[in-house]
């Protein structure tokens, strides 16, 4: 209750007209460099920051909180319009956003879902935050590397190998995406691996433009084979079904009922895994989209599934205002943002920690109640820009080829402000291309990529402390339960052709 | 017996980088000497990815389908290349836009001038207008950072 009040009165900080202003201001910037491919959170947070030094605190704070929360909104929409993430979180909103948008021809209402998904997500987020933040940042920290490793295996194995119908082939990719992110510099250990002797490779291979490549690029060398039949549909003047307005793109009721329960579901799922110190809301949108493979949805999931969209969208917006816990409460980032918003923090006087929420309660709270305003903010910003976002979809296929193309080039090299970057897209770009082309799956090579830095730091840490025994997995209770759960998943994922087979011969 | 296509060359290949990468992390990096190597856990993913290729290099024997590849596919690829290239010479700004337009007016043969003029103007807002100009991204010039 007290936590309540106190968040009323963080309503009366955050409501001034400039705090609005900067709100919303932070709100529209948020989304445009979310959606833009190659920037991301982290970048768009950076480069943004000056904006905020005529600030005050306060308002500086309000408004970088709504440009990040508005970057996890952004992303989705070159996910679902172009199969291009804006960030890193989007990712496995392109697996059913974009088919919901082309194949299922509903690109006005994968939008809609993706910003309802992510509206639901936020508010259970911010509700979870506000009247449990610093337990929950505690409970955060009970989550040493043994959990981690834990967590994370059950993460890699869930996605990876259920994503396809081939759990070789899965393998097979996952495994190859682990190893690419490998190479570069050892995180524990500083030494240099797997670089070939190359300058560039020391830095490892970056994940911007890999991904923009894997997934961007190598879509523009499907999308060609589109283009014929698209240009023949034109000449026949065939009516174009795209509706380009807010009614036309609204959810039925039918919609919302499915795309509620996985909204909710991945709400609590993504604010606890954001809590966690280093997840973030990438792995909150996996884990979303994960568990999601477990329940039953209308339509398959990866063929253009409402469940889908909703999952990894309200998972990776609730993991963002989960990873405020930690940062609040604790002074720990949950990721490379994190970090940018603790400096803000701290540029403007502010020590992030236990007493926080004691010295600065004016500053914490007005902090929580921009969010609740940011989180609307975006969703009607969100909602109103979707019948100008759904028009590229109208662009003839012949057209949109050289655009996407430049976006990929631009995007990749605007990561890294060298060639390299872009070298990087093309290169992933051809090799997602073949994968596609002969039916291995790429999801997986982004999701253990991703994941595998932060897999191979745990486990190793997890073996440094028990000094190389295996029993680390299995002594603590939340690990032993987590490793449990994992076995269960890749003993079904190997009887799982037998008793298919089985199944089938009776 | 039967053909080896790029269906079977994948996972020749995902074999071979698994063993590459076996071979330095269990003879360069170190495995483990009291405590986990850098080598540690690539090695065993290479492991894992060898065993795992091997199988599904014998699993693709059994499918039917082949994959069929053709010159427009080849297009884009090059089409990225050139574009990659040509940065290196005259920069990825004046690059961009004699992309758009060779794409348009050669490979797509036949699109009009007004709808050029306006993909142009649309790159110019993206390229110029939020990388350039707003996000502050210093774009390589090529030959042209010479002379400046």
């Amino acid at each position: 209750m007290e936590n309540f009040v106190m968040l009323f009165q963080g309503f009366g900080t955050a409501l001034t007209p400039v705090n609005i202003g900067a709100c919303l201001l932070g709100a529209v910037l948020g989304l445009v460099v979310g959606a833009m491919p190659g920037i991301g959170s982290l970048a768009g947070v950076a480069l943004l920051l000056p904006l905020t030094y005529k600030f005050n605190p306060a308002t500086a704070i309000i408004m970088l909180g709504a440009l990040y929360y508005s970057n996890m909104y952004g992303g989705a929409f070159s996910a679902i319009l172009l199969n291009i993430p804006g960030d890193s979180p989007a990712v496995v909103t392109t697996l059913d956003g974009y088919p919901m948008a082309t194949k299922r021809k509903r690109p006005g209402q994968a939008l809609m879902t993706a910003n309802t998904a992510s509206f639901i997500g936020g508010i259970i987020g911010m509700i979870i935050l506000t009247f449990m933040g610093p337990g929950l940042a505690n409970l955060g920290l009970k989550f040493g590397p043994s959990e981690m490793t834990a967590l994370l295996l059950i993460a890699m194995t869930s996605i990876s190998w259920l994503v396809g119908e081939n759990p070789i082939k899965g393998l097979v990719i996952t495994a190859f995406g682990i190893l690419l992110a490998s190479m570069g510099m050892d995180t524990l250990s500083g030494a240099p691996r797997y670089e070939f002797g190359n300058m560039y490779l020391l830095g490892g291979i970056p994940f911007t433009p890999f991904v923009i490549g894997a997934v961007g690029f190598a879509q523009v060398i499907n999308l060609i084979n589109e283009r014929d039949s698209d240009n023949e549909k034109r000449a026949k003047n065939a009516k174009n079904d795209t509706k380009l307005s807010i009614r036309g793109s609204m959810l039925t009721g039918h919609d919302l009922k499915r795309l509620i329960p996985p909204a909710l579901r991945s709400g609590f799922l993504g604010t606890f895994v954001g809590v966690l110190p280093g997840a973030g809301a990438t792995t909150g949108s996996f884990m979303g989209y994960a568990i999601q493979k477990k329940f039953k949805s209308e339509e398959e999931l990866g063929t253009g599934a409402i469940e889908g969209v909703a999952a990894s969208e309200a998972a990776n917006n609730a993991a963002a205002a989960g990873a405020f816990a930690p940062l609040l409460a604790l002074g720990i980032p949950g990721s490379g943002t994190g970090a940018v918003l603790l400096g803000g923090l701290m540029m403007w006087g502010l020590s992030p920690g236990p007493l926080l929420f004691e010295n600065e309660p004016e500053f914490c709270w007005g902090l929580i109640a921009s969010l609740f305003m940011a989180n609307l903010f975006t969703l009607v910003v969100a909602v109103c820009v979707i019948p100008f976002l759904i028009k590229i979809l109208s662009v003839p296929v012949k057209y949109m080829i050289p655009i996407i193309t430049v976006v990929c080039v631009v995007g990749a090299y605007s990561t890294s402000n060298s060639m390299y970057g872009v070298i990087v897209m093309f290169i992933s770009g051809v090799v997602g291309y073949l994968l596609n082309k002969n039916n291995f799956p790429s999801a997986p090579m982004l999701l253990s990529f991703v994941l595998a830095p932060i897999l191979e730091d745990n486990m190793r840490k997890a073996f440094i402390i028990s000094g190389g025994s295996l029993g680390i997995f299995f002594q603590r209770p939340i690990t032993c339960v987590l490793m449990l759960i994992f076995l269960g998943i890749v003993g079904f994922s190997m009887l799982r052709p037998m008793l298919m087979k089985k199944k089938a011969e009776k | 017996m039967k053909k080896i296509g790029s269906k079977q060359l994948i996972p020749l290949a995902t074999a071979l980088v698994g063993i590459v990468f076996a071979v330095i992390g269990f003879t360069q990096l170190g495995f483990w000497d009291k405590e986990p190597k850098p080598g540690f856990f690539p090695s065993i993913i290479a492991i894992v990815l060898v065993i795992a290729s091997i199988a599904a290099f014998f699993q693709t024997l059994k499918e039917e389908e082949h994959p069929k590849y053709n010159k427009n596919e080849v297009t884009v690829i090059l089409g990225g290349l050139a574009l990659i290239v040509g940065t290196f010479l005259v920069g990825l700004i004046p690059m961009v836009f004699f992309y758009v337009l060779f794409w348009l007016k050669v490979i797509e043969k036949g699109t009009p001038w007004r709808d050029i003029i306006i993909i142009e103007l649309i790159v110019a807002v993206i390229v110029l207008g939020v990388f350039a100009g707003w996000l502050q991204v210093q774009f390589p010039w090529g030959m042209f950072e010479m002379i400046g």
